[in-house]
């Protein structure tokens, strides 16, 4: 609520395309370097996150997977800069993090749609804030809400679609600001088991077809088998990255992929990680 | 960015979207609103009718007991010619009894508003102003009535500051409820979209916050006809108050319903025009009405 003159942060926005040329740029797109986290709770120290580095090449799909309590939940809100690391240092694209931006867009487990505004106004918040040209918005906005099949649903209010249709909006209006990266925190772990799967088909389509960077925190080994190119097994109290896998299935991948035997191999292998990571925690408990 | 994905979006299966159909005509929601309605309007009716009854068979005695028609009878008929005890129309008591809440619940209301959105704001100003807000809440409004007439004498001031102090607590409580219950991802999503720390607080915070804030305003225009009232038996010489006041002194029932008539019309009125406002600003809320 405190007033401030509204910011341009030219730094902040996205270098245009030059990563998308070269996978194998200097430039990352996010850059975790030594983060570390405490809580103190009741009188009690914890820290959340110990020392955590972690590279994002642009356009990679990487899950944070790991049990409950590991921070990865705070990693991705140090990331979108809703809260500050006691140390180390976050870049987004070669800029440091200091504040939330539209550079790390976070899409929650709720859509967090706007009540009052139509589908398409929604989507064009984004660009309304930051000054946009209204025209240029609006077609974009009609075009994503196109891409993410909601084209006849453009004049509907959020309370007239269904939690799916909810999330897809959700994801055309981060998308309009061409976000350098997007952060997703459980988004899927609201929705019931047909909208999920339908979801996580949706989101590798949207991947595939627009190649934005995805950060995406998950509990699921499943999950994270399906839509990633490497995960990030975190280890609980203090949380800590225990191992970066890389998940070798060909792309596309959809739900058939799941039935696949090296599907199956992959899972199996993360699995064992994650549990290395459990044991480890049991043994600290004793 | 060429192409649409390829699997259809679940939801279109919903069977609130199958009509295809967003808006309802008006029609239709005419009869719909007649279909929900049709209970209250029978009661209503029916409890005329048994007033009817019971002042025509059972008490007949119209000083006691006017039947409904006698009551709307005294409305027409005084409604532009002047009572004789007092010498104004009924029109004109309504329009400044009216007024008087009108100015009173703007007043209370901006300050309500303001002192309310400062409090969820600013933390050291909603520890500084909260035991006040919770010491005045429980007062009834009308204990400060004899203080207001030494304070503001006979004219309009005292009416319309005893509205303002009776709109201002509840007012201020529920916007700086209203205010800090917008869910933070709301906020934060705002954030993440390029809105700055200002245009989030304007166009999410208290953009959310403002459905909750009208219906603290309802319960607020309550709590207003209550107050004029009673200021206006006790020190005015015009207003619906007055007139019922002087209607009773003259055992004129049927006036003295008159004026309860038109309080409870304007009273529904004012309600009508808050719940408008709130559903034109919360579409979500439409349907929940």
């Amino acid at each position: 609520m405190r007033h401030r003159p509204r910011q341009t942060q030219p730094a902040e926005h996205p270098v245009p395309a030059a990563s998308d040329t070269s996978p194998s740029g200097q430039v990352l797109a996010l850059d975790i370097r030594g983060v570390s986290k405490h809580f103190r709770h009741k009188g009690k120290n914890t820290l959340a996150l110990d020392n955590v580095d972690l590279h994002v090449q642009p356009g990679e799909f990487i899950c944070l997977l790991g049990p409950s309590g590991c921070g990865k939940s705070t990693l991705l809100n140090i990331v979108a800069g809703f809260m500050k690391a006691d140390s180390g240092t976050i870049l987004s694209q070669g800029t440091p993090v200091t504040k939330p931006g539209a550079d790390r867009c976070v899409l929650f487990q709720q859509p967090t749609l706007y009540s009052w505004m139509t589908t398409k106004q929604n989507v064009m918040f984004g660009p309304k804030m930051t000054g946009m040209d209204k025209t240029a918005a609006s077609e974009r906005a009609a075009e994503l809400l196109d891409i993410v099949g909601l084209g006849a649903f453009q004049n509907h209010y959020p309370h007239q679609l269904s939690g799916g249709m909810r999330h897809r909006v959700a994801y055309a209006r981060a998308l309009i600001n061409k976000p350098n990266i997007l952060l997703l925190d459980e988004p899927f772990a609201a929705l019931d088991a047909i909208t999920r799967v339908s979801m996580q088909n949706f989101l590798l389509e949207l991947w595939q077809q627009e190649r934005t960077t995805i950060l995406f925190v998950t509990h699921d080994v499943e999950e994270a088998c399906l839509l990633a190119d490497r995960v990030c097994v975190m280890s609980a109290r203090p949380g800590r990255v225990h191992a970066i896998s890389t998940v070798d299935i060909p792309r596309p991948r959809t739900q058939a992929t799941v039935e696949s035997q090296v599907f199956i191999e992959n899972r199996r292998a993360l699995r064992t990680t994650l549990e290395e990571t459990l044991g480890q925690q049991e043994a600290v408990v004793q | 960015m060429s192409g649409t994905l390829s699997n259809p979006p679940t939801a279109i299966l919903d069977p609130r979207l199958a009509t295809g159909d967003a808006k309802p005509s008006l029609g239709g929601r005419l009869s719909e609103l007649m279909r929900r309605r049709y209970l209250s309007v029978v009661s209503i009716v029916g409890a005329l009718v048994i007033w009817e009854l019971i002042a025509v068979l059972i008490v007949r005695d119209p000083v006691f007991l006017p039947t409904p028609i006698a009551t709307v009878g005294a409305l027409i008929h005084y409604w532009d010619r002047p009572y004789p005890s007092q010498g104004k129309p009924l029109w004109y008591d309504t329009y400044i009894s009216l007024i008087r809440i009108l100015v009173g619940f703007a007043i209370g209301t901006i300050i309500g508003i303001i002192i309310g959105g400062l409090m969820a704001a600013v933390r050291p100003i909603r520890s500084i102003i909260d035991p006040f807000i919770e010491l005045t809440r429980p007062l009834p409004p009308l204990a400060f009535i004899p203080l207001l007439l030494v304070w503001f004498g006979l004219g309009e001031t005292p009416k319309i500051v005893l509205i303002t102090i009776g709109v201002i607590p509840i007012v201020t409580v529920s916007t700086a409820a209203a205010i800090t219950d917008v869910p933070a991802e709301l906020l934060h999503a705002a954030r993440c979209l390029g809105a700055s720390e200002f245009q989030t607080a304007v166009y999410v915070q208290i953009r959310a916050a403002l459905p909750q804030i009208i219906t603290g305003m309802r319960l607020a225009m309550g709590i207003s006809w209550t107050s004029i009232v009673a200021a206006e038996f006790v020190a005015a010489t015009a207003g619906l108050g007055y007139v019922i006041l002087q209607a009773g002194q003259f055992l004129r029932t049927d006036l003295i319903f008159a004026g309860v008539l038109i309080i409870a019309v304007l009273g529904i009125t004012l309600d009508a025009l808050l719940r408008l406002l709130k559903s034109r600003i919360d579409p979500a809320g439409r349907s929940a009405q």
